[in-house]
């Protein structure tokens, strides 16, 4: 089963550590540089999951989920912020405009893999404990 | 920001300080000088506010005994740097346990006593616990290279400062406000390119930029976090890519900004972290709101 993610980050060395680590665990991997182009990203390829930034120019990480969460095809996708915004303020914002989950830069790839695996298939090997107490969150399964 | 940023500089006429004085008045301090260690303490009865005294051997010939120990009991924490002449190499102690908190031996070596200057004012313009932020932020976010180290410690830097090959530049705003600028050689940058994305050769220079620019925010996330577990709001502004080897990048304002350079063996990132105004009370008021760790993933 090959899981299409998609990733909307300003940063190509942020994209292209994401799809390297993400491709060797076999998923697709879409990438688009800001939140425009990450909708039309994601308008253009129906993925299952997508890692978005914050900080982007043209259109910003939370304005883009607010439009994709707009569309009834990612009313449910998972939606997780990759961002080195660590102020809960903030996440309570991604809250609202419908992401799933707030991760902070640099991220640990293994960990951002289990996230993504429990939010796809909702059997993590291994979660670490401060995720255990955390709620799992809603999504579907995969479109493949 | 601390007020007393007056700095008495006690040297002959013809002295070797006046390099000192120059560079002390480019970080934003005002610097009083005085030919002899009486006028000095008589500057010193009338107004003790100082942050440093620098003395020169020239001017500490006699008296330099009495003048330790009354300069201790007038301004107790006012830091003293003393020119240890090639006769009195061990400089002076007082029987009252009054000593120097730094003595250099003349004729003045200029990067050591720049060193010295530095290190003794740091805390002025940034408190300990930002020092403190600003190096853990930058090992934190190198921490998928291991091996990395600051380098030398910290020291401040004026205005107007030298770039690298690559340089970027984040400005914030809110509770506090000023920028953080990361710069690289561009050997260094693919260095560091090469090690985070093994087998993938930066040819092109604005990947190596790219690099740059998110070390830099992630950097200045993490030092964030410091302000924000104090209920600081910071707001970061867009990146600013500079390529300008050999040139100066100069901002309005008379603080200096505080530096710290990493190395991993030859591979060095240099980090000048500059805060235009904050204010100190908020700063050392206990942690009050909780931020999100490093590696923790919050569902919403």
């Amino acid at each position: 089963m090959t899981w299409s993610i998609l990733i909307v980050d300003d940063s190509s060395l942020v994209r292209s550590q994401l799809r390297a680590a993400l491709e060797a665990k076999g998923a697709r991997i879409v990438e688009a540089e800001n939140g425009s182009e990450g909708l039309w990203r994601a308008r253009e390829n129906l993925v299952d999951l997508i890692v978005a930034d914050i900080h982007m120019p043209v259109m910003d990480g939370i304005r883009m989920v607010e439009e994709l969460r707009k569309l009834p095809e990612y009313a449910t996708t998972p939606i997780f912020i990759l961002t080195s915004d660590a102020a809960t303020t903030r996440a309570e914002e991604g809250k609202k405009a419908g992401a799933n989950a707030w991760i902070l830069k640099p991220v640990k790839t293994d960990l951002l893999w289990k996230a993504i695996e429990k939010a796809l298939f909702g059997r993590a090997s291994s979660v670490p404990s401060q995720q255990a107490a955390a709620p799992s969150p809603s999504g579907p399964g995969p479109h493949k | 920001m601390s007020v007393d940023k007056n700095v008495l500089v006690v040297d002959a006429a013809s002295g070797a300080l006046g390099f000192v004085m120059e560079e002390l008045n480019e970080l934003g301090f005002r610097v009083i000088w005085v030919p002899t260690l009486s006028a000095a303490l008589e500057f010193m009865e009338a107004r003790p506010a100082l942050s440093l005294i620098i003395a020169s051997s020239a001017a500490t010939k006699v008296g330099g005994l009495e003048f330790l120990a009354r300069s201790r009991d007038l301004a107790p924490d006012t830091r003293i740097i003393w020119g240890a002449s090639p006769e009195t190499p061990g400089g002076p102690v007082s029987t009252r346990g009054a000593s120097p908190d730094s003595l250099i031996p003349e004729p003045f070596r200029t990067d050591e006593l720049r060193a010295a200057i530095s290190d003794l004012l740091a805390e002025h313009f940034y408190p300990k616990p930002i020092q403190d932020a600003v190096k853990r932020a930058a090992l934190e976010v190198l921490g998928n290279m291991p091996g990395f180290e600051v380098e030398g410690g910290a020291f401040l830097v004026a205005n107007q400062t030298a770039l690298s090959d690559l340089s970027a530049v984040i400005p914030f705003s809110g509770g506090v406000s000023g920028h953080l600028m990361v710069g690289v050689t561009n050997e260094s940058a693919r260095k560091i390119y090469e090690t985070l994305l093994p087998g993938v050769r930066p040819l092109r220079v604005d990947r190596m930029e790219d690099l740059v620019g998110e070390l830099c925010n992630q950097i200045l996330g993490r030092i964030n976090v410091f302000f924000t577990e104090r209920s600081v709001s910071i707001q970061h502004g867009t990146p600013i890519f500079i390529r300008a080897a050999g040139s100066t990048l100069r901002y309005p304002g008379r603080q200096p900004s505080f530096a710290v350079t990493l190395a991993r063996g030859d591979t060095r990132l240099s980090l000048e972290y500059y805060l235009s105004h904050f204010d100190r009370e908020k700063l050392e008021a206990p942690v009050n709101t909780r931020v999100l760790k490093l590696g923790e993933i919050r569902y919403l």
